[in-house]
């Protein structure tokens, strides 16, 4: 007891001051794991542990066919389940030597834009809720039950709604869908206009917002930054633009940038990308191909390689998937948006900015940690851990849910 | 005979238990008020009384490193504190149970040792989040105590007295305050809004950085009390502003209106303003704040020597 | 740029350090430059001064060589505009030394931790070598992406040794 009273007094004693933030704390929706050494309230140093979800996709990935692991990627993370969909099976179908409909082109990038509208509207009540802003918070989540409710009705699922299947896609872009989704549009891109407009004149949440985060054009340019974050900081970066895929070229798109680099620009490149989403989503519906849905994928897929990237919500999401020429992958690497972004926060941004700041600073990179760890460790009770089989767990499962 | 007659007014009413009702009433219609500027429901009408019963039935965990003593006396400290403030401030349109002159000072002194024993709370919960936030806490209240103060003066130098009856008996029988002083009015006001820590001066208990402030080690008993106090400083903070600016003691149904408009002022705020730095917090006050203030001070020392 | 100047660019800039430089068939916007393990640092540092290149990601995998003896590959993958360029290079099973490339590309040190915890490269020099996602009492010696991994046995179950005491 004493120990604990000793070690305490000291870490109390010292100048130098760690707040631990993480595993769980109420700033974070997920768990990962980062020290702020601060004096006073300046952050001077910080780290990160990440693993706390790690599932071992990767390594899962090796044991499994290209149609399981499919699904296995969608599950990496919810929030963008089908750019990892994508992203996967686009490696697939270029080893296979499989050409996409444009019909099915088309549908992937709906899809993928309707996931780019959720995803940045869910950031957007996030960063706010980090920051201290509670009325925008609340106010973008119920927009985002809009996106979700579309999801729902066409895709079938809120989160993992698995429109990509190899070869094509699963869901028709149908007159029933256009008409249902035009009006629920309509209101989404009054209600983007309404926040762009906020953020830019609301002077409480622009002092919390401008110039802070600061990332130059160079750091952002050097330490490889991404997405949105990148594009902040006045990088012309984006792979709908620079690797056109699937729909993307047959639908060009084009990229909002802002100069700025700090956090206000963050918010406004991502509600600007809302708003081009928009515009981009009833562009496709009003031109979209006629055709086929799907075509014929074969199930062993010839060896090779193939490194696809996906503009993911939160940046680039790239795959490297090995093909051994058997029914399974020999290699699946993931490298998603979130991790190459910790970088910019860690080595660049932190160090300097005060505590307050940090919530907001690491919610403006819309971080993913399910995204970032993948690896499973089923451990029930605390008498009996022990690593289950696949077929034990999916007993288990079966007999949880009968 | 008076004795009991002064327990009496202590434990049931106006203070003590009927005090904590309605204290209670207050924090859901605050709660209802936010939540409904939100876009949300909000909870039901007994919900803060339900937490408090339910906080009080729990048990309290004292965490090895702190000193026990302080960790069990400083949320009944600044329970007491505010309880006590509670008998000098005339409520529910009657005058207060104690008055003599000088306790203008001796409630603004109960206010503020509440939120000093907060901050001790937390530095003394060895806590890394308790004891930024207790740095926080004191560090706002030498922010606005100084304006908060001098908003509440003025009116007492207006009236030539130091006893909150006598000036909110001057305001009733003269032109509302609010009217011929709206600077200090608003500094009251946002300075109750500091006091409370709500938001947008809610840095101290910055959930998203420093989990709950100085109570994050609190449970039970102690949490519970805190909480209390706090409802109960919203309450006489409201009654002290609308007996100062806004028309004197008046009667029950006036008491209510005026504090309910004041309290609906303040949820307004805390739903429209995103959550200040600390730093920004200290700024604004004395850049801004305490010059107001002295301004509108100087302009009624030099009214009264022209 | 065009895709391809951009690749004939990567081609004269590796002219002396490569190995080997091919264009796959299956993908026209990616060149794949096969190195030595111990150029590693210089052909990093050619491809950095030339334009904007950033660095994706560091992959690893487990193969087999043309001898059928085990071998590591590492990729280091870049891009710039639309093109990606591969710098590739193998090491032995019983050899796996690299250096680091975090003095010329500081981002590049998570990248390098997971290597590291997966596939026990030692990665010489690297400012941080403690486990990023694999829990703190992993054993050691033990790499998970190893083809030859199935799983831990069972006197090394993670969290067993916490759970009698």
């Amino acid at each position: 007891m004493s120990d604990i009273n000793q070690t305490t007094g000291a870490a109390l004693q010292k100048k130098k001051y760690i707040v631990p933030i993480g595993p769980q704390h109420p700033a974070l929706k997920e768990p990962g794991h980062f020290e702020f050494t601060v004096e006073g309230e300046i952050v001077v140093d910080a780290s990160i542990r990440l693993g706390y979800v790690h599932r071992g996709v990767e390594k899962a990935a090796e044991s499994r066919n290209w149609t399981q692991v499919l699904y296995l990627v969608e599950r990496v993370c919810g929030i963008c389940s089908h750019s990892h969909g994508t992203a996967f099976i686009q490696c697939a179908e270029k080893l296979a030597g499989v050409e996409l409909p444009p019909r099915a082109k088309a549908v992937r990038c709906i899809a993928g834009e309707i996931e780019r509208l959720h995803s940045h509207l869910l950031w957007l009540g996030v960063a706010a809720h980090e920051g201290g802003f509670d009325a925008l918070f609340m106010y973008s989540w119920r927009d985002r039950e809009i996106v979700m409710d579309i999801l729902e009705n066409f895709f079938g699922n809120r989160v993992n709604y698995s429109v990509n299947i190899p070869g094509g896609v699963k869901e028709d872009i149908t007159q029933e869908f256009i008409d249902g989704i035009s009006p629920d549009l309509d209101y989404l891109e009054e209600r983007m206009k309404f926040y762009l407009d906020l953020i830019n004149t609301d002077v409480t949440f622009r002092m919390r917002t401008v110039n802070i985060g600061k990332i130059s054009y160079d750091e952002s340019a050097s330490l490889g930054a991404t997405g949105p974050t990148a594009r902040a900081s006045g990088i012309q970066r984006d792979i709908r633009v620079d690797r056109p895929y699937d729909g993307y070229d047959l639908f060009p798109i084009t990229l909002v940038t802002d100069d700025r680099g700090d956090l206000n620009a963050r918010f406004i490149v991502r509600i600007k990308e809302c708003l081009k989403s928009i515009e981009y989503i009833r562009h496709v519906m009003a031109h979209i191909p006629e055709g086929e849905l799907t075509t014929k994928m074969p199930r062993k897929i010839p060896a090779g390689e193939y490194m696809a990237s996906v503009e993911a919500p939160r940046g680039e999401l790239f795959y490297f998937v090995r093909s051994n020429g058997t029914e399974m992958p020999d290699r699946v690497k993931i490298r998603t948006a979130s991790l190459c972004n910790w970088g910019t926060i860690v080595s660049s941004v932190a160090k300097g900015h005060r505590l307050a700041d940090m919530p907001m600073i690491l919610a403006g990179i819309d971080p993913c940690f399910s995204c970032n760890d993948r690896m499973v460790k089923i451990n029930f009770g605390n008498r009996n851990p022990e690593i289950w089989t696949w077929d034990q767990l999916r007993k288990y499962g079966n007999n949880f849910y009968k | 005979m008076t004795a009991i007659l002064s327990v009496l007014q202590l434990l049931i009413f106006p203070a003590g238990i009927f005090l904590i009702l309605i204290s209670c009433i207050y924090e859901w219609l605050d709660r209802r008020l936010v939540a409904q500027f939100q876009n949300r429901v909000g909870p039901r009408w007994f919900q803060p009384l339900a937490d408090i019963l339910k906080l009080l039935s729990k048990e309290e965990i004292v965490p090895i490193s702190v000193n026990r003593t302080l960790f069990i006396l400083l949320p009944i400290f600044a329970f007491a504190c505010v309880m006590t403030a509670a008998l000098y401030v005339p409520m529910f349109g009657m005058e207060s149970v104690i008055g003599y002159p000088g306790d203008l000072i001796i409630t603004m002194y109960l206010l503020s040792a509440m939120t000093v024993s907060l901050g001790m709370a937390g530095a003394n919960s060895m806590n890394r989040f308790a004891v930024v936030g207790a740095t926080r806490t004191l560090t706002q209240l030498f922010a606005y105590e100084g304006p908060f103060m001098l908003a509440l003066l003025i009116p007492a130098l207006v009236a030539h007295s130091w006893e909150i009856d006598d000036v909110a008996i001057y305001a009733s029988n003269h032109t509302w305050m609010i009217l011929t002083y709206p600077i200090g009015f608003a500094i009251a006001l946002i300075g109750l809004i500091g006091k409370l820590e709500l938001s947008p001066f809610d840095a101290p208990e910055a959930e998203s950085e420093i989990v709950s402030g100085v109570l994050s080690e609190y449970s039970g008993r102690g949490l519970a009390l805190f909480h209390i106090a706090k409802n109960v400083e919203l309450v006489v903070g409201l009654a002290l502003i609308s007996a100062f600016y806004l028309g004197g003691i008046g009667n029950l149904l006036f008491f209510t209106i005026k504090t309910l408009a004041l309290l609906m002022l303040i949820s307004l705020l805390q739903s429209t303003l995103t959550r200040l730095r600390i730093d920004q917090t200290v700024g604004l006050w004395w850049q801004i704040g305490a010059l107001l203030s002295l301004g509108q001070l100087l302009i009624i020392i030099l009214a009264r020597i022209l | 740029m065009e895709t391809v100047e951009l690749i004939e660019k990567v081609k004269t800039i590796y002219k002396g350090i490569a190995k080997s430089i091919e264009t796959p068939e299956n993908q026209s916007n990616r060149v794949d430059v096969f190195i030595e393990p111990d150029n590693l640092l210089e052909a990093v540092s050619a491809l950095k001064k030339n334009e904007r290149w950033y660095l994706i990601a560091i992959s690893a995998y487990d193969t087999i060589g043309d001898a059928g003896e085990p071998l590591i590959g590492m990729i280091y993958h870049f891009a710039e505009e639309q093109v990606i360029c591969s710098l590739r290079f193998f090491l032995p099973h019983n050899h796996r030394v690299v250096q680091s490339i975090c003095p010329i590309i500081p981002s590049a040190t998570i990248y390098e931790r997971e290597c590291m915890e997966m596939y026990g490269i030692d990665i010489q020099n690297t400012p941080d070598r403690s486990k990023l996602l694999l829990p703190d009492d992993w054993p050691d010696g033990i790499y998970p992406m190893f083809k030859s991994f199935t799983g831990l046995p069972d006197s090394n179950v993670v969290g067993k040794a916490a759970d009698n005491e």
